[in-house]
């Protein structure tokens, strides 16, 4: 992979992908201000909208994909000599940087509310940790939807791809319910919490979404790599 | 320096031509396309450093196809071989990019890059991209650094298009329908700085398609006849001046069969 085609192409993404995070981010701190000014500035509105926000900015990356098959500008990075996997490096680094800034709120906004127990065990290190570890969550999910968009026409991907996504959801709602956050946060406050747990833990964690991430990297460079547009064939 | 002039309708059979001083060469092997609707039957061309030869044939006769080909940018796979300098410019992809410049028939990028921007992303993919003669280009053609790709006429995308594909001097120039649609002042100027880019006898080879025969007279030495996908014929401009008198009488006749 050449340094110069990846730096090249992520400050492409990210000249184009800017704009938007401010605007959105902009647009949370702006909900923010209107509930303390309304006086609504309770916990849960706040952390809706310095969570929700971020989450819904996974969204930004794929769309530049499906916009770039729409304008043919796909097709103008597939002339390049890049090869797709340094296309596809620079779509997850832009991805995952896009991303940055609401994750940081977010672990600031969650630092500044008074949380209900038990979770205000979350701050100091564990709050760093856990605001890394949404942000990472953050972009793989952004990184699977930029896989998808790229492997799939839109209209295709509002099919069922669309359904995969929403039993995925379910099934991970189901995974939360089972967990249930509170008592995690009242075993992390309480204990007796064996020394071995957090680290096997964290680790169980990273290999999965480490599995996760090169799966959606291996399927986006080949979508890149066999990207056909249907332009060339003679009336 | 001007290869014999070789008529002849080919399927795969190689064109001759007589040893040019330089090495540069492009080579087409029994290349062929099939699309559902349309096939591009087997053809070979060589062509050599120093030429600038003419694709010339109706809508659909394959130019764009050929042209596209042998940039490393067809969609559709194709049969038989291209190669450039001796090496496969399919199993080369994307490296070989770097030797090959190609104008498309539209220009491809980012409606909200300006002019500036789209070069300076462009550059840092081409490390024989020379400043220099990109801004050299630029003031010629008339083109502003602050102007959004966006808000180009017709005529600044080919300019912008032409820029793109010359500003590193690559050993191919591939020009795909350069002046199509242009203003006689735009084409004129186009035609122009393409001739003094690349002057007969150089080093590097230039391919261009066109429907209009007066840019065959100005720029070629060598046409290529295209026609349904058949390659009919690989000639000079002074055969064909001397098979009917005029290049475009000559070019007419070739088309319609005669």
């Amino acid at each position: 992979m050449s340094a110069g085609h990846f730096k090249a192409l992520l400050g492409l993404e990210l000249r184009r992908l800017a704009p938007t995070v401010l605007r959105v981010q902009g647009a949370a701190l702006v909900l923010a201000a209107l509930f303390i000014l309304l006086g609504k500035a309770s916990t849960e509105n706040l952390l809706a909208a310095f969570i929700g926000t971020p989450i819904g900015a996974t969204l930004l990356a794929p769309m530049t994909i499906v916009r770039d098959k729409m304008e043919r500008t796909l097709e103008f990075l597939c002339t390049l000599p890049a090869t797709a996997g340094e296309i596809a490096a620079a779509r997850f680094a832009a991805a995952a940087l896009a991303l940055a800034p609401g994750a940081a709120l977010a672990g600031i906004a969650v630092a500044a509310v008074d949380l209900p127990t038990p979770f205000d065990v979350l701050h100091g290190g564990l709050l760093a940790a856990a605001t890394v570890g949404f942000w990472l969550l953050l972009s793989i999910a952004s990184w699977v939807l930029v896989a998808a968009a790229a492997a799939f026409e839109f209209a295709r991907l509002l099919r069922w791809p669309l359904v995969v996504v929403a039993l995925a959801v379910i099934l991970l709602l189901r995974i939360a319910e089972r967990v249930r956050p509170a008592d995690v946060a009242v075993a992390l406050r309480d204990g007796p919490i064996p020394p071995w747990a957090l680290p096997a833990a964290a680790s169980v964690l990273l290999v999965a979404l480490a599995a996760a991430a090169l799966f959606a990297f291996a399927i986006t460079r080949r979508a890149v790599a066999r990207y056909r547009p249907d332009l060339d064939q003679p009336l | 320096m001007r290869p014999e002039a070789t008529v002849a309708t080919m399927r795969g059979e190689a064109t001759t031509s007589p040893p040019h001083p330089v090495e540069r060469r492009l080579e087409l092997r029994a290349f062929s396309v099939t699309y559902p609707l349309f096939t591009l039957e087997p053809m070979s061309l060589v062509l050599h450093g120093g030429e600038a030869v003419a694709l010339v044939g109706p809508n659909g006769s394959g130019k764009t196809t050929t042209l596209k080909a042998i940039a490393g940018r067809l969609a559709a796979d194709y049969r038989g071989g291209i190669y450039l300098d001796g090496v496969e410019v399919r199993s080369a992809l994307p490296a070989i990019r770097t030797s090959i410049g190609l104008v498309p028939e539209d220009l491809l990028g980012y409606r909200w890059l300006t002019v500036r921007q789209h070069l300076d992303f462009l550059r840092r993919f081409f490390p024989t991209w020379d400043r220099d003669y990109e801004r050299s280009l630029l003031a010629r053609l008339g083109l502003r650094d602050e102007v959004k790709l966006g808000a180009l006429s017709k005529g600044m995308r080919v300019k912008l298009s032409f820029v793109a594909a010359e500003a590193y001097r690559p050993p191919l120039l591939l020009l795909d329908e350069p002046t199509s649609g242009l203003d006689p002042v735009v084409r004129r100027e186009v035609i122009e700085i393409i001739r003094e880019c690349a002057p007969p006898g150089g080093d590097r080879i230039v391919l261009f398609s066109t429907h209009l025969l007066e840019d065959v007279e100005w720029l070629a030495e060598r046409v290529v006849v295209l026609k349904q996908g058949v390659l009919c014929a690989d000639t000079t401009l002074e055969a064909l001046r001397a098979r009917e008198g005029s290049v475009a009488g000559a070019l007419y006749g070739l088309l319609e069969g005669r």
